[in-house]
């Protein structure tokens, strides 16, 4: 969404327009799911905390200074959420297995997204996206929030460093030795 | 700082956008992370199920209809609130006037307490002792004072309830005074020299 047009969606929202609020959820549904589902591993989980964050928004946007980065100060509440959710759990992703079953016998693999894979194509998509979150789920907490965050969120190495209060130095790296992670498990497929 | 540090620092600043001058190994560095994030990036997006976006948007819809109820409940509160307090003050208003239309009704008019006459004088009108109006030299000033002494006690006829003591003195006055028309007093002798 271009900033003048975010601007006036976030002032329209701002005075309870619902259609600013669609308007909000499709320009940023996506990137939210995506962080969430990368974040937790589940797809349950992240359309949960997706639902969460837009009824925050709906709660909290009145009292927003709209300041020009709105999207930061989005996804630092998403960050938030995830943060608050792994200590409720006290497990994080690298603990869950992907291959469990629930009580219904599905799993998570189920839950991928994707075509079913029963072509090539869709299969190798199927088990990169596997691979990916494995290998996620062997990064530290704070280099897979690093990560994710640039990626969904597109906050500068600055805006990360204020969130998590490290220099900015101890950012990029981290940030840098976790793509050099994840590029190595996708190119091992 | 290290040097390791401050080059990190650098490239970090260099990728947000501003106008920070690197060297070689810090140019490639920053180059090395561009790369991997457009192509890690691209791996890491995924679709969000259809279903869910309208059920979240159906939850978002509910909750702002929700939102602009509760917003409109304080002003009707406030309207609620003024309608209270004005009936109950219009009520006590109307209690007040009746109370006083009724004591205004029931009082007698009266400007002053009437305390009873004393036989002998009454304290309250200035008058401490009997007068002795023979033995008062000047007639008008006598006369005046006697007038005086009748409307006060006219006063305090209307004023006092009926059944006072006033009642009884002015019946034994008013039983003197017809005895005396009836049985007239022989009039003193006249004094004389005496032997």
């Amino acid at each position: 969404m271009e900033p003048e047009q975010l601007r006036a969606t976030v002032a329209a929202a701002q005075k309870g327009d619902a259609q600013a609020y669609t308007a909000l959820l499709d320009a940023y549904g996506p990137r939210l799911y995506g962080y969430f589902f990368r974040a937790t591993g589940s797809h349950h989980d992240a359309e949960d905390l997706l639902g969460e964050i837009m009824l925050r928004l709906v709660k909290q946007l009145a009292s927003y200074d709209d300041r020009g980065r709105f999207e930061p100060w989005l996804f630092r509440i998403a960050a938030n959420m995830i943060r608050d959710r792994i200590r409720r759990n006290k497990t994080s992703p690298a603990a869950l297995s992907l291959s469990v079953e629930d009580e219904d016998g599905g799993s998570l693999i189920d839950q991928l997204p994707g075509q079913e894979p029963d072509a090539a194509e869709g299969l190798a998509g199927f088990e990169a996206s596997l691979e990916l979150s494995e290998a996620l789920a062997k990064l530290d907490e704070g280099t897979r929030q690093m990560v994710l965050l640039r990626h969904f969120g597109e906050m500068s190495f600055k805006e990360i460093a204020d969130l998590f209060k490290c220099p900015l130095g101890t950012v990029l790296a981290k940030v840098h030795r976790g793509l050099k992670t994840l590029r190595k498990f996708m190119s091992e497929e | 700082m290290t040097q390791d540090d401050k080059q990190l620092e650098a490239v970090a600043k260099f990728l947000d956008g501003q106008n920070v001058r690197l060297d070689n190994s810090a140019q490639v560095l920053a180059a090395d992370v561009r790369t991997m994030e457009q192509s890690v990036g691209k791996a890491l997006d995924v679709a969000v199920p259809a279903l869910a976006m309208d059920r979240i948007r159906r939850q978002m819809t509910a909750a702002l209809e929700q939102q602009a109820l509760r917003a409109a409940r304080p002003a009707r509160r406030v309207l609620r609130r003024v309608f209270y307090v004005g009936s109950a003050m219009a009520a006590a208003a109307a209690i007040v006037l009746a109370v006083w239309a009724g004591f205004g009704v029931m009082l007698p008019k009266t400007t002053t307490p009437t305390p009873p006459i004393i036989a002998g004088g009454n304290p309250a009108n200035g008058i401490d002792k009997p007068i002795d109006v023979a033995k008062m030299d000047p007639v008008e000033p006598r006369m005046d004072l006697l007038a005086r002494q009748i409307g006060e006690m006219g006063v305090e006829m209307i004023a006092t309830p009926a059944g006072t003591h006033l009642d009884v003195e002015i019946g034994a006055a008013e039983q003197a005074l017809q005895s005396f028309y009836d049985n007239p007093v022989a009039p003193p002798p006249a004094e004389g020299p005496t032997r």
